[in-house]
C-alpha cells in the first residue's frame, strides 16, 4: 500500500473501539466496590494510589529521562505533610493540596543534581534522598513519632466520613482518573513534548529554545507532586504513616512498575501499577497452591519478591523495553509506542 | 577583503543580519577558530567552507551558545549574542539543524515539529495539565499553521503522524528542516545539510533551501563539504582552513582561489568534495 492511500484512509483496527473500551473501563470502575468484597475493594484502592504515583514516575523517569530511585521518600513527604495537617484539624482538599505542594518543593530541591549528571550519577543522587528521608522520618521524633509512625485521624468532606473501604475507594478514584487525564494532557502540549526532548537530545531542545535545566526541575518536581498525592491519598486510606513504608525497596516497586508497565506511556503505567500491585498477592495465591499453609513461608516469600522485582527489571529490559505495553501492541499486531 | 563583489549591491552594516567580529575559541592548547571575521547578509545564503577540522562547526556552536570563545564578538540583529544562554536564542529568532540528525525518537513527526514553536508557546505547567482554554487553543492553532504552510510546503504529508524511527535519512533531514522553519527564524544555521545524500536528496534539500529563503526571506548560512551544491546555491563564500580564515568571495572568485585549492589537499575542488 503506497503511503498516500494509507493516509486516505481511516484507520481500522483497535482506534475503531476506543470509546467502547473506555466506557467499559468507567461501569467496571464505578460498578467496582457492588461488585467485589471489601478485600477486593481495599486492593483496588491500593492500585489506584499506585496508579497515581506511577504516573508520577514514569513523568520523571519514562518521558523526561531522570532515573529516580528516591520516588518512595517524596510519597513520604506527602504522607507525613497529609498526617500531620489532618491530625491538625486541616481540612482534606487542603491537607492534600499541601501534601502536593510540599513534595513538588522536594522535588525541585532534589532535581536540582539532574541539572548536572545523568543515569546511574544521578540515582544514586536521589539514593541519598532516599535514606536522608528515612533518616529524619525515624529520628526527629518530636515531628515523627519515630519508629512508631503518626496515627491519621479518619478523614472527613462536608461531614462526610471516609470511614468504609468503599467510600476510600471513591475518595480516591477520582485523584487516579485526574492523574491519568493530566499526564497524558502533559504530552499534548510544549511542557511534555520539551521532556521527552530533554530526555533524548538535550542540546537540539535547547537550541529549539527549550531551558533545559528548567525542563529537568519540572519534571523532577512534577513526578514528585504526583507521589505526594498518592502518599497523602495512602496516609488517609492506612491511617498510619511510618518511616518503614517509604524504604528503598518501595522505590525500586515503584521503577519495576514504570519499566514493567512501559516507559514514556501513560497505559504502560496503569499496567505497571495493577501489575505490581498484584504481584505480591498472585506470589501468596501461587504459595499456597504449593503449601497448604503459607504462614511459615512469610519471609521467604518477602524475599522472593525483591528477586521477582529485580528478574523482572531484567526480563522486560530483554523481550521488550517498552513493558506491557509494547507486548500488548505486538499481541495485537500493531505497534504503538505510546499508550 | 571588505567589499563584497558580485552582488551588485553596496554592502552596508545594516545589511547585516550576523557579525562575527575577530572570534577566537580555544580548547585547552588548541586553537579551534582565529580570530576569524564575517558577516551573513539578510536573505542571503552564506556559506562556510572548509576541510575536516577547519572550524566550520566550532563556529556554529559558538553563534548557537555551546561554546563561550576567548575573544570577539557575536552580533546579531545588532544584539549583543554571547552574553544569552543557548535557549533563549530561539526566541531571538536564531534555528539550526546539526551535522547528526537531531530529531526526537518518542514523538511523531508532527510533534518534532511542533517542537520548533517551543519558545512562541505560552502554556505552563497547570494549563498543559487541563489542557483547556488558551493552552488546547494555541495548540490547535499551531497545528492547522504547519498543515497549511509547512507540511505541504516540505512534503511532509504522507509521514505526519508517523513515529521518527525508521523513516528514510532524506526525509529526516526534511523534518528537520521542517522543524527550523516553525521557528520561523530570521536566522537559519544548518550544519551539512547534504551530509550522507544521495544525488537526488541534494538536489531536493538545495531546492527546498532556496524556496525557504525566496518565499520566506530567511538568512541561511551553512556549512558543508559538498563543494559542488555549496557553489550553485550559495551567494557568497567564507574559507576556512585550520580554525582561520584563508579566503571570501562569491562561489566564483572562490573557487579560482590558489589558496582554497591548496587547502582541499592541492586537488581541482570537484575531486575534493
Amino acid at each position: 500500500m503506497s503511503a498516500a492511500t494509507e493516509s486516505a484512509m481511516p484507520k481500522p483496527g483497535p482506534a475503531m473501539f476506543k470509546p467502547a473500551i473506555y466506557a467499559a473501563l468507567g461501569i467496571l470502575v464505578i460498578a467496582w466496590p457492588s461488585i467485589g468484597n471489601d478485600y477486593l475493594t481495599y486492593m483496588a484502592t491500593l492500585i489506584l494510589i499506585n496508579v497515581i504515583a506511577v504516573v508520577g514516575l514514569n513523568i520523571t523517569v519514562g518521558y523526561a529521562g531522570l532515573l529516580s530511585l528516591g520516588h518512595a521518600a517524596f510519597l513520604g513527604v506527602g504522607a507525613y505533610t497529609a498526617a500531620l495537617l489532618l491530625i491538625a484539624g486541616v481540612p482534606l482538599p487542603l491537607t492534600i493540596a499541601a501534601a502536593a505542594v510540599t513534595s513538588f518543593c522536594f522535588g525541585i530541591l532534589f532535581g536540582l543534581p539532574a541539572v548536572r549528571i545523568k543515569g546511574v550519577h544521578l540515582a544514586i543522587s536521589t539514593l541519598a534522598l532516599q535514606f536522608g528521608f528515612f533518616f529524619v522520618a525515624q529520628r526527629w521524633v518530636a515531628v515523627t513519632n519515630g519508629d512508631n509512625g503518626l496515627q491519621t485521624p479518619q478523614a472527613s468532606l462536608f461531614g462526610f466520613v471516609f470511614n468504609t473501604d468503599e467510600r476510600l475507594y471513591f475518595l480516591v478514584l477520582p485523584f487516579a482518573v485526574l492523574a491519568c487525564v493530566a499526564g497524558s494532557n502533559l504530552f499534548k502540549t510544549r511542557v511534555g513534548r520539551a521532556f521527552v526532548a530533554v530526555r533524548e537530545r538535550d542540546y537540539a531542545a535547547e537550541v529549539l529554545g527549550v531551558n533545559v535545566i528548567w525542563t529537568k526541575l519540572l519534571a523532577f518536581a512534577v513526578g514528585a507532586a504526583y507521589a505526594g498525592i498518592a502518599g497523602a491519598l495512602l496516609a488517609i486510606f492506612l491511617r498510619l504513616v511510618n518511616p518503614d513504608q517509604f524504604l528503598v525497596s518501595v522505590s525500586v516497586f515503584y521503577l519495576t512498575a514504570v519499566l514493567v508497565g512501559g516507559r514514556g506511556s501513560m497505559l504502560g503505567s496503569i499496567l505497571g501499577a495493577v501489575f505490581m500491585t498484584l504481584l505480591p498477592e498472585m506470589l501468596r495465591v501461587g504459595a499456597s497452591a504449593i503449601v497448604s499453609d503459607v504462614s511459615g513461608y512469610v519471609g521467604f516469600l518477602a524475599t522472593a519478591r525483591e528477586f521477582l522485582f529485580g528478574a523482572l527489571i531484567v526480563i522486560f529490559l530483554h523481550v521488550d523495553p517498552r513493558g506491557l505495553v509494547g507486548i500488548i501492541g505486538k499481541l495485537g499486531g500493531r505497534i504503538e509506542f505510546r499508550g | 577583503m571588505g567589499s563584497r563583489g558580485g552582488t551588485g549591491v553596496e554592502m552596508t552594516a545594516k545589511d547585516d543580519i550576523l557579525t562575527v567580529e575577530e572570534l577566537t575559541l580555544r580548547f585547552g592548547g588548541i586553537t579551534a577558530i582565529s580570530q576569524v571575521s564575517l558577516q551573513a547578509r539578510r536573505g542571503r545564503i552564506t556559506a562556510i567552507i572548509g576541510p575536516n577540522g577547519a572550524g566550520k562547526t566550532s563556529l556554529l556552536n559558538v553563534i548557537s551558545g555551546f561554546y563561550r570563545p576567548q575573544a570577539g564578538r557575536v552580533r546579531f540583529m545588532g544584539e549583543d549574542l554571547l552574553g544569552k544562554p543557548a535557549h533563549a536564542r530561539a526566541r531571538m529568532g536564531i534555528a539550526r539543524s546539526f551535522q547528526n540528525i537531531a530529531l526526537f525518537r518518542g514523538l511523531t513527526v508532527l510533534e518534532n515539529i511542533k517542537l520548533g514553536a517551543h519558545s512562541q508557546l505560552k502554556a505552563g505547567i497547570f494549563a498543559a495539565s487541563a489542557y483547556w482554554g488558551p493552552a488546547k487553543r494555541e495548540e490547535e492553532k499551531l497545528t492547522r499553521w504547519i498543515d497549511e504552510k509547512v507540511i505541504d510546503f516540505l512534503r511532509l504529508k504522507h509521514v505526519r503522524d508517523r513515529e521518527i524511527v525508521g523513516l528514510p535519512f532524506g526525509t529526516q533531514k526534511q523534518i528537520e528542516l521542517a522543524r527550523s522553519l516553525v521557528t520561523q527564524p530570521s536566522l537559519l544555521l544548518l550544519d551539512e545539510p547534504f551530509a550522507g545524500m544521495n544525488a537526488t536528496e541534494k538536489a531536493a534539500m538545495a531546492e527546498d533551501i532556496r524556496r525557504t529563503v525566496d518565499s520566506l526571506g530567511t538568512t541561511v548560512v551553512l556549512i558543508d563539504h559538498d563543494m559542488k551544491t555549496l557553489m550553485a546555491l550559495a551567494e557568497y563564500v567564507y574559507v576556512l582552513n585550520f580554525g582561520k580564515l584563508i579566503a571570501q568571495g562569491t562561489p566564483a572568485e572562490v573557487q579560482a582561489n590558489p589558496m582554497v585549492i591548496e587547502a582541499y589537499i592541492g586537488a581541482p575542488l570537484e575531486e575534493a568534495s
